[in-house]
């Protein structure tokens, strides 16, 4: 028998039919940003860079309701620009935040950064919560 | 209008679905895997096994879920299939292939195999059949009770073939049989043989020794033995319903069995890791680490703990069935990297000490050809 084998792991596997190899595909859990009311998302930064990769693609996509009793309804796939950052502007009670990234084989990503606009003002004194939950103020 | 920023740090799929808001969990995290409390692309990091060939043998490495699974050992590598149990032999600058299954004819195996690594003498399980290869005789023989297929005569005549087999300390360990019979019923059997032989209690072990000896666990005539599996200084042996912690004791040389808790496998993959953890995916498809704590006394006990995950996981135990072996779920340790493939032959997921993810690769089974340590052909 010549058959050559190198010094590498070998696996016996088969690939499933749902899930290209291709993509990579994240889907958060309901977000309200620890805000009551309605809230605008501005702007989603994936940190990922585009730059160098001429057919890498990284979208993003939001589930976004105004009663916690709906169904979500989903906006299109928004693609990022080069820096992956994309500017989706929904306005929700609640969301749910999908990624998806093609042909990027060296993709890695630590974190996901929201800037969030509150035009309810019922909920102006919620600002304490919001500090509380962690946010940072941006004057705009 | 004032604007804030909000950071989420991504942390792998959620271990429960009690709906809680802005956790770092996901819902969807496909073709990742979580690393250094970061997400990076990973379908799996391995190359396909290619086709093997020698003389008039092809080796069949047709995926045929949960099949072909793969072992090694220093007898050479082993490629297990539903109809072949191929064994893989560098010698010389020549590979030879042999069937050690070929003599079993007529019948499919759809019980996963286990395997008893011990040097000269390897022995496979399934509980359709047994393959050992007797050093006496110079001869690898295959039973099947059921099919009245009897070779050899280490193994009694009597009894089925265990579900699973493995290597303790030099002592094989076999549990289980898949046919249910009169009281008390050989599912619930631990069998142990004497120590670097393949001799068992009430046949061919030597008494005078007093190593060999077998027990029958205290639980439902309905539980059936599907996996032993060694951990720290013992062997777990998990059932339909509960596992066991089988550990050895003195004077005399015997064991001791402690019940772990009721923590049931759909079938004998559904335990995968090595003697430092398990990763276990019970009848729920709750996934379940075991590792050993030291209590004051310096005695090893197990203590399990839940991970969760059942929403992932459940789907996957649902629809299994080891008797015509379709829909088992696997979990596929990798060493070399820490993670566990856990797959049922349409969905996998990657579970390591940072997360779970979702892959795209379901593995049934792993070899390392720089620990092989084959040269290159």
């Amino acid at each position: 028998m010549s058959v050559s084998f190198g010094d590498y792991v070998y696996g016996a596997y088969k690939t499933t039919s749902g899930v290209l190899s291709t993509q990579v595909l994240l889907k958060t859990e309901a977000l309200d940003f620890g805000l009551g009311g309605l809230k605008s998302i501005m702007l989603v930064d994936t940190g990922i860079d585009l730059s160098g990769a001429s057919t890498a693609i990284v979208e993003v996509m939001l589930e976004y309701r105004n009663s916690r009793i709906d169904a979500f309804a989903t906006t299109s796939w928004i693609k990022c620009d080069p820096h992956g950052v994309a500017y989706p502007l929904v306005t929700a009670l609640e969301f749910k935040v999908n990624v998806r990234a093609s042909d990027i084989t060296d993709f890695a990503i630590d974190s996901i950064r929201f800037v969030v606009k509150q035009p309810d003002r019922r909920f102006g004194r919620s600002d304490v919560r919001a500090f509380k939950a962690g946010f940072t103020e941006e004057e705009r | 209008m004032r604007a804030f920023s909000f950071e989420l740090r991504p942390t792998g799929l959620r271990p429960d679905n009690r709906g809680y808001r802005g956790t770092p969990f996901l819902t969807v995290a496909q073709n990742v895997k979580v690393k250094n409390k970061a997400l990076e692309y990973y379908v799996g990091e391995m190359e396909t096994f290619p086709t093997l060939s020698a003389g008039a043998v092809t080796v069949d490495m047709t995926m045929d879920w949960p099949f072909p699974q793969i072992f090694h050992s220093g007898d050479g590598i082993f490629i297990c299939t539903r109809t072949h149990l191929y064994q893989l032999v560098y010698a010389s600058g020549t590979w030879t292939i042999t069937d050690r299954l070929a003599a079993y004819t007529g019948h499919n195996v759809n019980w996963p195999w286990t395997f008893a690594d011990f040097p000269g003498t390897p022995v496979f399980a399934s509980a359709n059949v047994l393959v050992y290869y007797d050093r006496t005789d110079a001869a690898w023989y295959t039973y099947d009770k059921n099919n009245s297929h009897g070779g050899g005569s280490n193994w009694s005549s009597s009894w089925y073939q265990p579900v699973s087999i493995c290597n303790f300390r030099g002592q094989y360990i076999a549990v289980g049989s898949k046919t249910t019979t009169t009281f008390p019923s050989q599912t619930r059997i631990i069998r142990w043989s004497d120590i670097g032989r393949f001799g068992w209690f009430g046949h061919t072990s030597d008494e005078r020794s007093n190593e060999a000896g077998e027990m029958y666990v205290n639980a439902d005539s309905d539980e059936i033995l599907l996996r032993c599996l060694p951990l720290s200084t013992g062997i777990v042996v998990y059932g339909t319903f509960h596992s066991y912690f089988l550990r050895p004791v003195m004077d005399p040389p015997t064991y001791a069995l402690d019940l772990i808790g009721g923590i049931g496998i759909s079938n004998p993959l559904a335990v995968g890791g090595d003697e430092d953890m398990h990763i276990i995916v019970d009848r729920r498809g709750c996934l379940w680490a075991l590792a050993p704590m030291v209590d004051p006394r310096n005695n090893d006990y197990m203590k399990p703990k839940r991970l969760g995950y059942e929403e992932f996981l459940y789907p996957l135990v649902q629809g299994c069935d080891p008797d015509t072996g379709t829909g088992m779920v696997s979990v596929v340790y990798n060493k070399w990297e820490n993670e566990y493939f856990i797959s049922n032959g349409t969905t996998s997921y990657l579970f390591n000490e940072e997360g779970l993810t979702q892959v795209q690769r379901c593995v049934s089974g792993l070899l390392d050809m720089k620990e092989v340590r084959l040269a290159r052909t």
